[in-house]
């Protein structure tokens, strides 16, 4: 069960005041309908969520690097838990026709509003209770997902990723090392119910019984 | 296993400026200095924790609840873990003389600076590893303390607690209801490694074994 970082060069381009949601003095507000994970989250003001970010191809070297890694071909089954709008498994797809993608999210509007290229593909669903068969992925996904989940649906969730996975996982969770990134992630996130160190998150990997991959982001 | 609330009143006699914290310190300074435990958290400014209070008596009506509610008598052993200046130990033993208080700190500092009734009980040491036999205690108590643990401390924690009681136990844990009262203990914690809801915290007792009592304060 490596640590293996795919993640950390993306997440590190974009630019946060981390305290900026802590002056406007409405973060719990904010915090309210950002949980809610429609229009205002994905498409709305920058309080809310993703602030209306436009794609602009970001995650074709991640997925690249995922389908080198882990041996991806045409005829593999990719699934990403928490796809959002499909971006990861629409670069994964482009590179690899043939591949087999599914995505899941609790969001209506993300499905909905997904990249029309995968959109047939995305399920509408619970982390914790995956629409899928025992053995069915050759790779499970869960970029910046799992750490939104209240511990008990946390436990549900790495017990279906093994569940339905055949061979490989990677799940990248926010997380900090020092006093400064607890602060830094503590007032920037909007949806975060996990809030632990690298040690703490591996710990809680093998008392859950988690065995894939898996890389951090933190707030510097 | 219960909820029972002796403490509720004593939180809430406190008024705090939640986002001073946030606002006005450097936050990330202030919890590394707090995280000493040391003179700055318990004498020092307000920013760095107890910000110098100086005790008055509060904790006397909660004493005299636990020593009602859980029927103790001369003889019996009481241990508070995360007892600090040990000044529900102090009062415990003033209400009923005869009982035989122990506290445990992780603090050398606060031992060192303790009331001196009970100086001489007080040892310094960590919650995951008591030094005590088993079955050794009447009553366990540790209120705001354990929720200063990181998850596998807090897993280790409990652990040690029930094997060293023979009769009840109570824990008090910070803890939140909705999203406001969620910012409000981010914004608020210095020392905090636990960020639960009351669900999440039931589903840790039950996943780790805690039978004991507990309830929850709030940041209202």
């Amino acid at each position: 069960m490596p640590e293996r970082d795919f993640i950390s060069a993306l997440h590190k381009r974009t630019a946060r005041n981390y305290l900026e949601r802590v002056e406007r003095g409405d973060k719990a507000a904010c915090a309210s309908v950002a949980r809610e994970f429609g229009r205002e989250y994905w498409d709305g003001d920058r309080k809310y969520g993703y602030g209306g970010m436009r794609y602009d191809g970001r995650w074709a070297p991640v997925a690249r690097d995922l389908i080198a890694h882990y041996g991806l071909c045409n005829e593999s089954h990719v699934l990403d838990v928490g796809c959002g709008k499909g971006f990861l498994l629409f670069e994964i797809k482009k590179c690899l026709p043939g591949c087999r993608v599914r995505g899941l999210d609790f969001s209506r509007y993300a499905v909905e509003n997904a990249k029309p290229e995968v959109r047939g593909d995305l399920d509408l669903g619970l982390a914790q209770s995956l629409p899928y068969p025992d053995f069915t992925f050759d790779l499970v996904l869960s970029i910046t997902t799992l750490h939104n989940l209240h511990i008990d649906d946390l436990a549900g969730a790495l017990a279906e990723i093994e569940r339905v996975k055949r061979e490989h996982s990677y799940i990248v969770v926010e997380s900090y090392r020092n006093e400064r990134e607890k602060a830094n992630l503590l007032h920037w996130q909007l949806t975060c119910e996990c809030f632990f160190t690298p040690r703490e998150w591996e710990w809680v990997f093998r008392e859950l019984g988690y065995a894939g991959d898996y890389s951090f982001i933190f707030f510097e | 296993m219960a909820y029972i609330d002796f403490i509720a009143k004593i939180h809430k006699s406190t008024p705090r400026d939640y986002l001073e914290r946030v606002l006005r310190h450097d936050k990330a300074q202030c919890a590394e200095v707090a995280k000493a435990f040391g003179k700055e958290y318990w004498d020092g400014e307000r920013k760095y924790g107890y910000g110098g209070y100086r005790y008055d008596g509060r904790w006397r009506p909660v004493a005299a609840d636990l020593i009602a509610h859980y029927g103790l008598k001369p003889g019996d052993r009481v241990l508070d873990i995360g007892c600090g200046k040990g000044y529900l130990l102090a009062d415990l033993a003033e209400s009923l003389p005869g009982l035989q208080v122990h506290g445990l700190d992780i603090s050398r500092y606060a031992i060192e600076h303790a009331k001196e009734e009970v100086r001489g009980a007080l040892a310094c040491g960590t919650a995951t590893a008591l030094p005590f036999p088993d079955r050794h205690f009447d009553l366990v108590l540790s209120l705001n303390t354990l929720h200063y643990l990181h998850i596998d401390g807090f897993c280790a924690a409990v652990r040690e607690l029930e094997r060293v009681k023979r009769g009840g136990s109570y824990i008090v844990l910070e803890s939140y209801r909705s999203e406001a009262e969620k910012a409000n203990l981010i914004h608020w914690q210095l020392t905090c490694e636990c960020f639960y809801t009351p669900e999440e915290w039931e589903w840790l007792f039950d996943r780790f074994g805690y039978t004991g009592d507990y309830s929850f304060i709030f940041f209202e």
